[in-house]
């Protein structure tokens, strides 16, 4: 078998380069942050304080680096803890989604005709409703805001990846050693969790972060629609929608919010594809 | 080998193949030399690691990324192969020099009839109408004892079995009439009735067209039924080398006397032969004689790495050739 | 001696589209005594890898009856099925893909001892299993990578053997390694079967080898017994005209005198 020759020097963790294992640990600070500005409403006053006196004040003003906004609030502090709920909710959702599609892929592939049936019926049904739609509806029922957009994206979003889980149980479960913990006696829920999951792992990686990226965007047209973050809650598409109204005499929030947001799903395709591109099992443990 | 037949299709001289690892180069085959004669069939044998499927594709010109030729000298049908360009390559594979593979689901493809990639392989060598070409295609699937031809070249390569697509890969391969045939492990993939029909249809065409055979093997009883000369090989380099007759009647090196020891049908109730050990990897191979390790006469010459010796008829590459024999 | 496996009318049938159904096993019945190497021969399509599977609780039958050491898997109480998988184990065709490749070697074999009834040390059971099939004991630090093909199915056998069944199947065990190699695995199964008493179900392509290493045999062609008895005799004097054709076809190497 042929190996590549002389690849570049990058340092590598667990086969991963440092760069990807970077930009995961940027994206997990993050989330953090996004779950202060949620969790923590003691803090809320450093994006939410309101200073009529200074509104729209440009970037690089005075004590304000990224200028203020229509409401005199520091923009800079805004957009961060927009940033962080944005990912904040990319990961909630994507780790739901993941969560969801590999149980029910795993049980639509290995537990039995029924059970694919059935299930390929469920996520059918899933996979072709429109995700605005399930968020209004869930507006109505829990009144709007981020419980609601992470709901509807979650309820919604699984059902891509099980066919994906799906399709990989189906190549796994042929394998000898599937096989030979049956002989053994151990249950199918045993074998998909000491024998399943652990080969599922590279493609649940890559579909996860793949899932955040459309989660953030979905979350920001959501939210830009009035149907996500309730003001005072900080939200890129809250931003995006409320400098909208603004844009004659600031274009900083949209232009930065905007920014942000492509940047962000920008660097998590690269990351996604990074990962796929390291964790190809030709270049794994197979000789 | 020495004076080698300048007019022999294919000689190969000192072949050395070697892969660029991140450290370094490693050494795939080395010293490897043989000639295949019109009409004459020369069997590969060894195991994983000996290195014959890359000697094979080195003769093709196919060898997979990574490897290339460091040292030594192929000729085909008199020229330097390293004088070849991709132009004289693509006039001479198909045409002159054909070769067919273990996994026939892979080698055809399966979009297309089988009947109509034989059809594009005629054509693109030859300036014939589809008409004519077709014709020769129901030819060739007759020649290859595929019954019912007609018919069958409108199938699909998933259609047919395992045995039918082998018979099909040959068809193809002998379409252009080439002189030489390598075949790499065809039979290896299909059940023992399959496999005999199929020797037994590349010894016919070999004796009907005159081809040169280059067949690739671990098998030793497929090479009972159908070569002239045996090459051994073992870690990349050949061991032992002569007709059929002698191989089996007077094997010299040990690894050859260890394979037939293994493959051979013993009486019931006795313990199988076998080789200790494993066979080394590439990089890994030690620097005296590399079968040494698992040799039951090893000694301490065995250090030094041994040379081919013997005649033109019988070549060996071991210190005390004849010394191991058959219980 | 007494009967070891009793099959009685066995049938398997797939039900591919439109009205096709494929007999994979059709009417097969045999006995196996304890204690000897029963052969089972047949190339592709005979139906011998879904008598296996049907044997070792992997694939339900249609119809027709097993009797395993007198417990019929197919009709057992959840008790008797717990135990039905310490009496029959496996050893599979291809060690590449029958051990997790993200699993070490001494988990793969744990996975078999944790099933074994007699409560021991683990680390202890693993280092015994592995001098049984001729392992050092570090080797359970190791991936399957790191290992031969040869080396990987010793591994399967100490896997099978943990649970220290009374039958073990083996589906083609040394069709996927190198020629000189596959003697250092036959004979392990041999010498096991001698010192622990095993019942060996040798499942193969191969008549030769099946000759040398079974007491009996049953040649199977699509799905059914086409011939069966002493596998010497067999290989001289074939009855059928399919076994005749295998007998023939047989590559043998040819010694000198």
């Amino acid at each position: 078998m042929a190996r590549a020759a002389r690849r570049p020097f990058v340092p590598r963790y667990l086969g991963v380069s440092v760069l990807l294992w970077g930009l995961l640990a940027i994206f997990g600070l993050l989330a953090v942050v996004g779950w202060i500005v949620l969790m923590v409403p003691s803090l809320s006053t450093v994006w939410t304080d309101q200073s009529l006196r200074s509104t729209f004040l440009p970037p690089f003003s005075e004590g304000y680096l990224l200028g203020t906004d229509n409401l005199g609030r520091n923009f800079a502090w805004r957009l961060t803890a927009g940033i962080g709920v944005s990912v904040f909710v990319g990961v909630l959702v994507a780790v739901i989604s993941v969560v969801l599609g590999l149980v029910i892929g795993i049980f639509a592939g290995y537990f039995g005709r029924a059970a694919d049936a059935g299930t390929n019926v469920v996520i059918d049904v899933t996979w072709a409703f429109p995700e605005i739609l399930l968020a209004i509806v869930l507006a109505g029922v829990l009144g709007p805001g981020l419980e609601a957009v992470i709901l509807a994206l979650s309820l919604t979003g699984w059902a891509a990846f099980a066919r994906i889980v799906r399709g990989e149980v189906l190549s796994l479960r042929e394998r000898d050693y599937v096989a030979a913990s049956r002989v053994l006696g151990y249950s199918k829920v045993t074998v998909s969790v000491r024998h399943l999951l652990p080969n599922l792992l590279p493609i649940t990686m890559v579909m996860a972060v793949y899932f955040m990226a459309v989660a953030i965007v979905a979350e920001a047209g959501l939210s830009f629609l009035g149907l996500g973050a309730q003001p005072p809650t900080p939200s890129l598409g809250g931003i995006l929608a409320q400098g909208r109204d603004y844009l004659n005499s600031s274009w900083w929030p949209v232009v930065l919010a905007g920014g942000a947001l492509s940047i962000m799903v920008l660097v998590l395709n690269y990351v996604s594809d990074g990962l796929r591109d390291h964790l190809d099992p030709r270049r794994g443990v197979r000789r | 080998m020495t004076a080698t037949a300048i007019d022999a299709p294919v000689v190969v001289e000192d072949l050395h193949l070697v892969r660029a690892t991140a450290r370094g180069t490693e050494d795939l085959v080395t010293g490897l030399s043989f000639e295949l004669a019109s009409g004459s069939a020369l069997a590969l044998v060894g195991e994983s690691g000996s290195g014959k499927s890359l000697s094979a594709l080195a003769l093709m010109g196919l060898l997979p990324a990574g490897v290339t030729v460091a040292g030594g000298r192929i000729s085909l049908f008199g020229r330097p192969s390293t004088d070849l360009t991709k132009r004289d390559w693509r006039r001479l594979r198909g045409t002159r020099l054909a070769m067919i593979f273990q996994d026939p689901m892979t080698s055809l493809d399966p979009c297309f009839k089988v009947g109509d990639q034989i059809v594009e392989a005629i054509c693109a060598h030859e300036d014939i109408p589809r008409a004519e070409a077709r014709t020769r295609a129901i030819d060739l699937l007759d020649q290859v004892k595929i019954a019912d031809a007609t018919r069958r070249i409108h199938a699909y390569p998933h259609e047919l079995s395992g045995g039918l697509r082998q018979r099909v890969m040959i068809a193809a391969a002998l379409a252009l009439r080439p002189e030489i045939l390598i075949a790499d492990e065809p039979t290896t993939a299909l059940d023992v009735t399959t496999q005999a029909a199929i020797v037994a249809l590349v010894d016919e065409l070999r004796r009907d067209l005159d081809l040169g055979v280059l067949w690739i093997t671990h098998d030793l009883g497929v090479v009972a039924q159908l070569a002239d000369r045996v090459a051994v090989l073992y870690a990349g380099e050949m061991v032992e080398c002569t007709t059929r007759e002698e191989i089996f009647r007077r094997p010299q090196h040990p690894y050859t006397v260890g394979l037939i020891d293994s493959a051979r049908v013993r009486e019931p109730g006795l313990p199988f032969g076998l080789i200790a050990g494993s066979v080394p990897e590439p990089g890994a191979w030690p620097q005296g004689c590399r079968f040494a390790p698992r040799c039951a006469i090893a000694a301490d010459e065995c250090q030094q790495h041994p040379a081919l010796s013997g005649q033109q008829v019988h070549e060996v590459r071991c210190h005390f050739p004849g010394k191991a024999v058959l219980q | 001696m007494t009967q070891a496996i009793e099959i009685s009318a066995l049938v398997k049938e797939y039900h591919l589209g439109r009205g096709h159904v494929l007999r994979a096993v059709d009417d097969v019945s045999f006995t196996v005594q304890a204690g000897e190497t029963f052969g089972i021969v047949g190339e592709s399509g005979s139906g011998k890898t879904t008598l296996a599977r049907m044997l070792l609780r992997l694939v339900r039958p249609t119809s027709g009856r097993m009797d395993v050491l007198g417990v019929d898997p197919w009709q057992a109480s959840r008790a008797e099925k717990t135990a039905y998988h310490r009496l029959m184990q496996v050893v599979f065709q291809d060690p590449y893909s029958s051990m997790n490749p993200r699993m070490r070697i001494g988990s793969i074999v744990a996975e078999g001892v944790r099933r074994s009834t007699a409560a021991r040390d683990t680390a202890a059971e693993i280092e015994r299993l592995l001098g049984l099939v001729g392992l050092p004991t570090r080797y359970a630090q190791l991936y399957p990578h790191q290992l031969s093909g040869g080396q990987r199915q010793r591994v399967a056998i100490a896997r099978a053997l943990a649970v220290q069944p009374k039958v073990l199947v083996a589906d083609e065990p040394v069709s996927a390694l190198d020629v000189s190699m596959r003697g250092q695995i036959l004979n392990l199964i041999a010498d096991l079967q001698r010192d622990l008493g095993l019942t060996v179900l040798f499942i193969s392509h191969d008549l030769g080898v099946v000759r040398q290493m079974c007491q009996r045999v049953i040649v199977m062609h699509q799905g059914r017994i086409v011939e069966q008895g002493d596998p010497s005799q067999i290989f001289t004097s074939p009855q059928q005209e399919y076994t005749r054709t295998l007998v023939a076809s047989t590559p043998v190497v040819p010694v000198a005198p």
